[in-house]
C-alpha cells in the first residue's frame, strides 16, 4: 500500500466515515464515566467546597483549546510546505472545535472565578492570553473564508495559525512568568497536586474531549471534502 | 455557600455548545449533499 | 446572499478578530502583564505611585478586624518579608481567609495604608478532600503557601 494512500481526499473520506462514529461513541462513554467520577465519586474540596467541580470541564477544555491550536498549526505548516490539499482541509476542520473549547474554557472559568476569586473576569496574563487565542481562532476561520479560491484561503489562514503559535507558550507559562490571579497548574509534567479521584475524573473528561474533537474534525473534514470535490467523478458517483 | 448556580451555568453552557456544534455539523453536511444533488440533476437535464 | 457580499463580511470579521487580538496583546504589554505587586515590591518603590494598582500576598493570620458597621474591614497583606495594612469597605469574596492568598486593588495612602476598592481571593492549585487537608495541617504542612509559589517578585 502506498504511504500516501490515505492522503487522497476520496480514500480519506471513506476512512473518516468509518472512524468518526467510533470516536463519538468513545467520547460518550468516557464522558459519562468522567461525569460520574467527577460529580458523584470525587470528594468535596477542602477550600472551595462544591464549586471546584467546574474543574472537570474547565481544565480539559483549556487543554484542548491549546492542543487543537497546535495540531491546527501543524496541519497548516504541512499544507504550506508540501502543498497538500488534505492537510489544509484538516486545519480548517479543527478550527471551529478549537474555538468552541476556548469559549468553554473562558465561560466556565468566569463562572468559577466569580464564587472563588470574587470576579467573573480579570485582565491577568492567563485570562487575557486565552482570550487572544479565541480571537486567533476567529481570525483563522474568517481569513480562510475571505477568498474566492479556497486554496488561497488555506494559505492565508495557515500563515496566521503559524504566527499565532507564539501565544501557546504564553498561555501555558503565564502563571509562572508573571504575577497572575489565576493559580498555577495542578497537573504538570512533574506531578500533580490533586486528590486521586479528582484527577481521575479530570483525565477521563480530557480523554472524552479528545475523542470528541477527533470525531468532529473527521465529520467536518468529510463535509469540506464533499464541498471542494463536488465536481469530481468519485463524488458524483456517491 | 451555595454554588449550584455557578456549577449549573458551567455544565449547562458546555452541554449547549456541544449540542449546537453537532447540530451545525449535520446541517452543514446536509447542505453539501443537497448541493451535489442539485448539480447532478442540472447536468442530467442537459 | 451574493458570494461577494459573503466574502466581504468574512474579510471584515477577520480583520476585526485580528484587530481585537492585537489590541489585547498591546494593552497587556502596556500595563496588565503584572497583575499585582507584592509588599516587597511596594517597599522597594517598584509599584506605580499616584495611581491605583493591585497588591497581592497572604492575609496575615490574626490581622483581620471588622469595624462595627460590619462592612469595613482592616487586614494586613504580607509576603512574609514585608507587610502592608489594608482598609476595605465592601463585600469580601467567599474564599477570603486569614493565611490565604488575596489581591487588592486600590491606592497607597501617605500614611502607608492601602485603601482598597476591590478585594479578590487568590486560591492555590491544590485540590483535596477536607480530611486530607486536615491531615496535612496536623503534620505541619499547611497547603496555603503554594498560592504564591513560583510567582515573580517574591524575594
Amino acid at each position: 500500500m502506498n504511504f500516501f494512500y490515505f492522503a487522497s481526499p476520496s480514500t480519506f473520506y471513506r476512512l473518516a466515515g468509518i472512524l468518526a462514529p467510533w470516536c463519538f461513541a468513545v467520547a460518550a462513554i468516557l464522558g459519562a464515566a468522567g461525569l460520574y467520577v467527577g460529580l458523584v465519586q470525587a470528594p468535596t474540596d477542602a477550600q472551595q467546597g462544591e464549586v471546584y467541580r467546574v474543574i472537570f470541564i474547565h481544565v480539559p477544555a483549556a487543554w484542548m483549546s491549546m492542543f487543537l491550536y497546535f495540531v491546527m498549526a501543524c496541519y497548516g505548516a504541512m499544507s504550506l510546505t508540501f502543498n497538500t490539499r488534505l492537510a489544509a482541509m484538516m486545519a480548517r476542520a479543527l478550527a471551529p472545535t478549537g474555538a468552541m473549547f476556548t469559549f468553554v474554557a473562558l465561560w466556565t472559568g468566569a463562572f468559577w472565578g466569580r464564587p472563588t476569586w470574587g470576579a467573573y473576569w480579570v485582565w491577568d496574563a492567563r485570562l487575557t492570553s486565552e482570550l487572544v487565542l479565541l480571537f486567533l481562532y476567529f481570525g483563522f476561520i474568517a481569513l480562510g473564508n475571505a477568498f474566492e479560491d479556497p486554496r488561497r484561503g488555506d494559505r492565508a489562514a495557515a500563515l496566521l495559525a503559524l504566527i499565532g503559535v507564539v501565544n501557546l507558550p504564553i498561555i501555558y507559562f503565564s502563571v509562572l512568568w508573571w504575577n497572575t490571579l489565576h493559580q498555577g497548574s495542578s497537573v504538570s509534567f512533574k506531578g500533580t497536586s490533586m486528590h486521586v479521584s479528582m484527577l481521575t475524573g479530570m483525565l477521563l473528561m480530557a480523554f472524552a474531549f479528545w475523542s470528541y474533537s477527533i470525531g468532529t474534525a473527521l465529520a467536518r473534514v468529510r463535509t469540506i471534502i464533499l464541498e471542494r470535490e463536488r465536481r469530481t467523478r468519485w463524488v458524483r458517483a456517491l | 455557600m451555595n454554588h449550584d448556580f455557578y456549577i449549573w451555568m458551567s455544565y449547562g453552557m458546555t452541554a449547549l455548545v456541544i449540542a449546537a456544534e453537532i447540530a451545525w455539523l449535520r446541517l452543514h453536511r446536509a447542505q453539501a449533499l443537497r448541493r451535489i444533488e442539485e448539480e447532478r440533476d442540472l447536468e442530467a437535464q442537459d | 446572499m451574493k458570494p461577494r457580499t459573503r466574502r466581504a463580511i468574512w474579510i471584515v470579521s477577520g480583520l476585526a478578530a485580528l484587530g481585537i487580538a492585537s489590541a489585547l496583546v498591546l494593552n497587556a504589554f502596556q500595563s496588565n502583564l503584572v497583575f499585582f505587586f507584592t509588599p516587597s515590591q511596594v517597599a522597594a518603590h517598584e509599584a506605580p505611585s499616584g495611581r491605583a494598582f493591585r497588591i497581592g500576598g497572604l492575609v496575615e493570620a490574626g490581622s483581620v478586624v471588622h469595624e462595627k458597621d460590619a462592612l469595613t474591614v482592616h487586614f494586613r497583606v504580607t509576603d512574609t518579608a514585608q507587610t502592608i495594612p489594608v482598609v476595605f469597605t465592601g463585600h469580601l469574596p467567599d474564599l477570603f481567609r486569614e493565611g490565604k492568598g488575596v489581591v487588592a486593588q486600590g491606592r497607597l495612602m501617605g500614611d502607608g495604608t492601602f485603601h482598597a476598592s476591590d478585594v479578590l481571593a487568590k486560591h492555590d492549585e491544590n485540590y483535596m478532600p477536607p480530611e486530607a487537608a486536615e491531615a496535612l495541617r496536623k503534620a505541619g504542612h499547611p497547603i496555603d503557601k503554594a498560592a504564591f509559589a513560583g510567582q515573580k517578585g517574591k524575594s
